[in-house]
């Protein structure tokens, strides 16, 4: 009788902890990082291609939280792309993954040959007309009700570009 | 520099040699030998404590529980065993002229931690009880049941304690320094194993299966080691060699879940790793064997996250005539892995960027040291040793063989003495010698010399203090002499029985590696650029706790500390994304920590829980300091019944406020659930393991995700 006993229980408890794990397991659960939901995206306007400096390697975009100018401008105010926009295509779409936040400037900055990114290396930048060569800050928001910011059209030009 | 290296590598044999060479003292006389067993279950418990009271005579029991003291004079002893999560047990002994005595000690599990043998803070045995700093200890049987793959893992079960990236944080001491430049001085058997190079840890260099227990000592340490023991010091120390045959062994397979993020799947392949652990331990009359070697490949839960590991580890310890012992050890790691520096994009979180697929990394390493002990007489005790830590880690991007092995040569000689039964102290002197090269920083080579003193004084069986200095004397080849003086003073007192409050103050320094230094990287996105003229980072460190049983079967511990920091070394980002290392002015970290055990129902309920809260500031700016969480937790529960158990772990850390790079990026807090089932059968035990039980996703550092939920099968047994 008492060895019958032992043995259930042997049986009984593994499955009742195995049967608990696999409820909470089922249940709705918090999954922490997801994939992001706030973005900017648009295309990029590339001049003429075929004028391209040899120092000119490569285009990357950001989105900074302060104005260019401003005096305590940081890493901390800059979302940068992680991969080149293709260079071969003249009107080039992106999508920005930003966080949730007021964005004074989006752009396009360009790599120099041999050298590290910078990001004051402006190419182009929302707001910016270069037949006028004016720039008119536009501000973007994203927030919970907005999280995506569509048609935010990069205008590049040659005359941004100096070695 | 080849030259240079084998002089001191003559050096280093001429000190053990003349070590060895000069020991001459009376013949043994008379011995104690028996076995230490579990009380409740009669199994042999190795690696066990026995030592005679106030003396350094003691052994260690073996895989087996044997122990044996030799060269005794005749006369009354007390003899006292412990074990870590049992109770000591003393003997009054009489010992007769030739003759062996011949005991059996059986110990009973406790969950009072006190009741423990530690030799870290003290450089010499001691009560954990009486220890003046705060110190926790992961037993064998905690680091068995966790199967877990390397010890840095591990190590988050134990309270104050997280990683972040591959750096390991004692209460928030170390942050993430990316390049290595740990503030926790990790030594395995009291052999620093910190790389010469990046000042890091080379975490598979360090067998898993073949550690007995580890002593996390919390709070200053330069006292005792020197540059690196900035916040505390993690001492590893491995298994003894068996008497009899002893063949052990572990397989461990697992897949991957699937991720929970729909969009992250990068691959319909099945991914899975597998590991295999060997060791097998033998005496040959007077010596002992051990020999360890472990496999582990894996494809992955990424994206060009394939790795294969191998690991090797010999250890021979052999008794000598005249009391005296010498032990050789051997651990050699090699590691080839896929590049995973960062993902690709948040919404492609297990893929990795073009240019670094198909990209891999080599890493190996190699640590061996010889270490001679040496009893004059039952109140005096001699130690030297000699390392040598070969280390080719590098730095990821070293994919062109631009590096050469870091090296590091040590040497030490310390004495233990007790002059009177409540005085004991300790005189030491340290060498070290470190030479790097690559093109990234040029060839580098340093050394070190370093006299200590620790004194532990016993005012009386309820009151010890302690107090320590080091003098540290670090010259970088061609550069300036860096000189430190850390002293160190500390308390234990049980106002009545069961509490102990404790308490310690201490100076501590770390010396920049040369990577912080003289690092001049470039790559696409970043340029890193060196610093020679970086000062050490120096801290000061308070920490004052409580102990206190609860019944017999539950235990707690608070404590408080307050730490400084002048000159911190931390990586700066600069807004033409070039990076550097710097020094920041000053800084501090104050916190609570508090941890409690509790064991019920003749051990079949179980549970360990500890939580951390602290406040990190730069003190001129005020802001939060990179990569430190201000809370983390961890609860343990278990139940066990007959051969079945059930165990689940529970880790938090709360989001870091503040990291370096990628500010901007989402940053959750890490919540890490996993689940074991065991079961023993025979000499067997299979374990089913749930790891990220809730596929739980957060990043480890910026950019990379932590590993996504997997399920394992282990089965292990000692033939």
């Amino acid at each position: 009788m008492g060895f019958k006993r032992k043995k259930l229980q042997h049986i009984v408890w593994p499955l009742l902890a195995a049967g608990s794990i696999l409820l909470l397991l089922q249940c709705e659960i918090d999954h922490g990082l997801g994939v992001s939901t706030s973005r900017i995206q648009g295309h990029v306007i590339l001049p003429d291609m075929s004028l391209r400096p040899d120092y000119f390697e490569s285009v990357r975009i950001v989105a900074l939280t302060k104005t260019l100018d401003a005096a305590d401008l940081s890493l901390n105010d800059v979302v940068i792309s992680n991969s080149s926009v293709d260079l071969s295509d003249p009107r080039p779409a992106y999508d920005l993954p930003a966080p949730l936040s007021k964005y004074e400037f989006v752009g396009a900055v360009w790599k120099k040959r041999g050298e590290a990114w910078n990001y004051t290396r402006i190419f182009g930048f929302y707001g910016f007309d270069p037949d006028s060569f004016k720039f008119t800050q536009k501000p973007i928001y994203l927030t919970k009700e907005n999280p995506i910011a569509k048609d935010i059209d990069i205008v590049c030009d040659w005359i941004l570009v100096s070695p | 520099m080849i030259k240079g290296l084998i002089t001191r590598i003559r050096l280093c044999a001429i000190l053990l040699s003349a070590a060895i060479a000069c020991v001459a003292q009376t013949g043994p006389l008379s011995a104690i030998s028996g076995r230490v067993i579990d009380a409740e279950t009669g199994l042999p418990l190795p690696g066990a404590n026995v030592f005679i009271v106030d003396t350094f005579i003691g052994a260690g029991t073996d895989a087996d529980g044997r122990f044996i003291i030799t060269g005794l004079q005749p006369g009354n002893y007390v003899l006292k065993a412990g074990y870590i999560g049992y109770k000591f047990v003393k003997e009054q002994v009489t010992v007769s002229v030739d003759k062996k005595l011949v005991l059996n000690l059986a110990l009973k599990p406790t969950v009072l931690v006190g009741e423990q043998i530690v030799v870290t803070s003290s450089r010499q045995p001691e009560n954990l009880a009486s220890a003046a700093g705060s110190i926790n200890v992961l037993s064998k049987n905690e680091l068995e049941r966790r199967n877990s793959f390397r010890l840095d893992e591990a190590l988050l079960s134990v309270p104050g304690v997280t990683l972040v990236g591959e750096n390991i944080n004692i209460r928030g001491g170390s942050g993430y320094n990316r390049l290595g430049g740990s503030r926790t001085l990790i030594l395995l058997d009291g052999v620093p194993i910190l790389t010469s190079d990046l000042s890091g840890t080379n975490w598979n260099i360090v067998p898993v299966t073949e550690v007995e227990h580890v002593e996390v000592s919390k709070g200053a340490s330069s006292s005792l080691y020197g540059s690196g023991a900035l916040s505390g010091v993690i001492n590893i120390i491995t298994r003894q060699a068996s008497d009899g045959h002893s063949f052990s062994f572990k397989q461990t397979s697992a897949i991957y879940d699937r991720p929970s993020v729909p969009q992250w799947r990068w691959t319909d392949d099945l991914l899975y790793y597998n590991k295999t652990d060997l060791s097998y331990s033998k005496s040959f009359g007077p010596v002992g064997v051990r020999l360890a070697m472990t496999r582990h490949t894996s494809t992955g839960d990424r994206q060009n996250g394939q790795f294969t590991r191998y690991h090797f580890t010999g250890k021979i310890t052999t008794q000598l005539p005249e009391n005296a012992n010498l032990t050789i050890f051997s651990t050699y790691s090699e590691e080839e892995r896929g590049l995973f520096l960062q993902w690709l994009e948040q919404d492609q979180a297990l893929t990795v960027p073009s240019y670094d697929r198909d990209k891999t990394v080599g890493l190996k390493g190699y640590v061996g040291y010889a270490i001679f002990n040496k009893l004059f007489s039952p109140t005096s005790a001699f130690k030297a040793r000699v390392s040598y830590n070969q280390q080719l880690v590098g730095v990821p991007f070293d994919l062109s063989g631009v590096f050469a092995p870091a090296i590091g040569l040590g040497g030490e000689m310390q004495w233990n003495w007790k002059p009177h039964s409540d005085h004991s102290l300790s005189l030491g002197l340290d060498y070290k010698y470190d030479t790097v090269e690559s093109t990234y920083y040029g060839h580098q080579s340093a050394n070190g010399i370093s006299p200590y003193v620790q004194e532990i004084w016993k005012l009386s069986d309820l009151l010890h203090l302690n107090a320590g200095l080091r003098w540290d004397n670090y010259i970088l080849v061609g550069d300036s002499v860096e000189t430190q003086l850390s002293p160190k003073i500390g308390f234990s007192w049980q106002p009545r029985f069961g509490t102990i409050l404790h308490g310690s103050l201490g100076r501590a320094f770390r010396a920049a590696s040369v990577v912080e230094r003289f690092l001049a990287a470039g790559s696409t996105d970043f340029e890193w650029r060196p610093n020679p003229g970086l000062n050490p980072e120096r801290s000061t460190l308070l920490d004052i706790g409580l102990r206190q049983n609860i019944g017999d079967h539950a235990y707690a511990e608070a404590a408080w500390f307050y730490n400084t920091y002048d000159d911190l070394i931390e990586p700066t980002l600069f807004t033409d994304l070039s990076a550097q290392f710097i020094n920041y002015p000053r800084a501090r970290i104050l916190g609570i920590e508090t941890e409690f055990r509790w064991r019920a129902w003749n051990d079949r309920i179980r549970l360990n829980a500890s939580a951390t809260w602290m406040d990190h500031r730069e003190i001129e700016s005020g802001e939060p300091l990179v990569y430190r969480p201000n809370f983390i937790a961890f609860v343990s529960p278990g139940f066990w019944n007959g051969p079945f158990g059930v165990e689940m772990d529970f880790r938090y850390m709360s989001r870091l406020e503040k990291v370096a790079i990628y500010p901007l990026d989402e940053r959750v807090p890490t919540k890490l659930f996993d689940i074991r089932f065991n079961y023993l059968w025979k000499k067997l035990n299979f374990q089913f393991l749930i790891r990220n039980a809730l596929n739980y996703n957060y990043t480890a550092s910026e950019r990379v995700l932590g590993e996504i939920r997997n399920f394992a099968l282990a089965v292990s047994g000692n033939l």
